[in-house]
C-alpha cells in the first residue's frame, strides 16, 4: 500500500484503490465522498451543489443506491471547502441525512471515515435508539457498551480532522481506531439489531433528526463485512487524503 | 458562489411549532419544509422548551419572512398549509436586535441572524436538550 497523493493509493497488483472497490457481488452498505459532484441541492439529485449551498441529497458511490438525502431545507449540511477539499458542515441543531432505515448492515461491519465532530452523534447503525452510534467526547470517540453506558473505543480530540475506523465484527465484539492508531474493544450493545441496522449522517435515528452531530463529514464508506488488514490500511488513506490528514 | 449568505437560527415555542412548520413551508421549498421544527428542542433558563431549527438562507430572508405571505405554487388543494397559521407564526416573528436584545418567549417566536448556531443559542439564553439516556 502506497500513499501517493489525493486518493491514490494502491491496494494490490498496483492499482489504483478506490473504497467503492470493496463492495463485491452480495456487499451491501454505502459509500460517500463530498464534492460538487456527489452533492446536490435536490433529493433527486439532478442539480449540483455549490460550496455554500444546503445539501439534499448524496450520491452512494457503492453501487447499491442507497443514496443520502434530506428533504427538510433547515435540516439539510451545507457543501464547504478548505482549499482543494470538501466536507459537508452539520450544525448541531437538527442538521442530518437518511440513508436508509434498515437492512444495510448485518451482525459483521466496518466503518471507514473523516470526520471532526465538537458534539452529537456522527451517524447511526441500528435500529435501537442511540445505541449504535459514535459520540463524541472531549478526547475520545465513545460507543454504547451492553453495560449500557458510553465508553471510549478511540482517542481523538474534540473538533480535530481525523480518520475513524469503527468494525464490528460479531454482535459481542466492536472496536475502535483514530488516525490508524487502534482504540479499544467493546461489547457493543446493539446485539438485537444485527442483522437490520440502517444508516443516517448526523443523527442518533434514522427517521428524524436527533442528538445531532456538529462538526464535518470528508467522507465515508460503510460496509456489511470485515476488512483485511490491507483493506483497512488503503482504506483509512485514502480518507485520510479527503480530509487533509496525515496518518 | 452559493445564494445562501448567511445562518439564521430560529426558537419557537413549543405552543407555536405548527404554526411555524406552516410558515416554513411558505417561506421554504416543499412540504418536508413542514418538518423544519420540532425534533431540535432546547429550554431556557426557566426550564421552559423551544423548538430550535438553524439554516442557512438567502440575502431576501429577512424580506421575505416579514413581506405578504402568499401560497406556494406546489400546495395545490387539499392544501397542506394552514395560511392562517403561517401568518400567525409571522405575527410572532422577532429578529433579533443586538442594541435591543430580547430573549425566546411563549408568544414568540425569536430568530438570530449570524453564523454559527451554538452561538445563537447563547444569545438567546438556550441549551439543547439531551434525549433520555445519553
Amino acid at each position: 500500500m502506497i500513499g501517493i497523493g489525493l486518493g491514490l493509493t494502491t491496494l494490490r497488483g498496483g492499482s489504483v484503490f478506490n473504497p467503492a472497490d470493496l463492495f463485491g457481488v452480495g456487499d451491501n452498505g454505502a459509500m460517500f465522498t463530498v464534492s460538487p459532484e456527489t452533492c446536490f441541492t435536490d433529493t433527486a439529485r439532478t442539480t449540483a451543489a455549490g460550496v455554500g449551498d444546503p445539501v439534499a441529497g448524496l450520491t452512494d458511490l457503492s453501487g447499491g443506491g442507497n443514496h443520502g438525502s434530506q428533504g427538510t431545507l433547515a435540516n439539510r449540511p451545507i457543501l464547504r471547502q478548505s482549499g482543494a477539499l470538501y466536507y459537508l458542515e452539520f450544525d448541531g441543531a437538527g442538521d442530518w441525512v437518511a440513508v436508509t432505515t434498515g437492512g444495510l448492515l448485518g451482525e459483521t461491519w466496518a466503518h471507514v471515515g473523516g470526520w471532526n465532530s465538537t458534539a452529537g452523534l456522527r451517524f447511526f447503525a441500528t435500529s435501537q435508539s442511540f445505541q449504535g452510534a459514535p459520540r463524541q467526547g472531549a478526547a475520545i470517540t465513545e460507543w454504547y457498551n451492553s453495560s449500557g453506558s458510553f465508553v471510549s473505543i478511540a482517542t481523538v480530540s474534540a473538533g480535530t480532522d481525523h480518520v475513524l475506523t469503527i468494525e464490528q465484527a460479531s454482535t459481542v465484539s466492536l472496536s475502535g481506531r483514530a488516525n490508524g492508531v487502534t482504540g479499544s474493544t467493546i461489547t457493543p450493545a446493539d446485539d438485537s439489531a444485527a442483522g437490520n441496522q440502517g444508516l443516517a449522517l448526523g443523527s442518533q435515528s434514522t427517521s428524524a433528526g436527533t442528538n445531532g452531530l456538529s462538526g464535518k463529514f470528508w467522507g465515508g464508506v460503510w460496509i456489511d463485512r470485515a476488512l483485511t488488514g490491507a483493506e483497512r490500511a488503503a482504506t483509512e488513506a485514502y480518507f485520510a487524503d479527503l480530509a487533509g490528514v496525515t496518518l | 458562489m452559493s445564494s445562501y449568505v448567511m445562518r439564521v437560527t430560529i426558537a419557537c415555542p413549543i405552543a407555536m411549532v405548527d404554526d411555524a412548520n406552516n410558515l416554513a413551508m411558505v417561506l421554504g421549498e416543499g412540504p418536508a419544509d413542514g418538518s423544519t421544527f420540532g425534533t431540535f428542542m432546547c429550554e431556557d433558563g426557566d426550564g421552559a422548551q423551544y423548538a430550535v431549527t438553524s439554516t442557512v438562507a438567502r440575502a431576501i430572508f429577512p424580506i421575505a419572512a416579514t413581506s405578504t405571505l402568499s401560497r406556494p405554487v406546489w400546495d395545490t388543494s387539499p392544501y397542506a398549509i394552514s395560511m392562517a397559521g403561517a401568518e400567525r407564526a409571522q405575527a410572532a416573528l422577532s429578529v433579533y436586535d443586538p442594541s435591543d436584545p430580547v430573549s425566546p418567549a411563549p408568544s414568540r417566536i425569536l430568530a438570530v441572524i449570524g453564523n454559527d448556531a451554538g452561538a445563537a443559542l447563547s444569545v438567546m439564553g438556550l441549551t439543547a436538550l439531551v434525549p433520555e439516556g445519553d
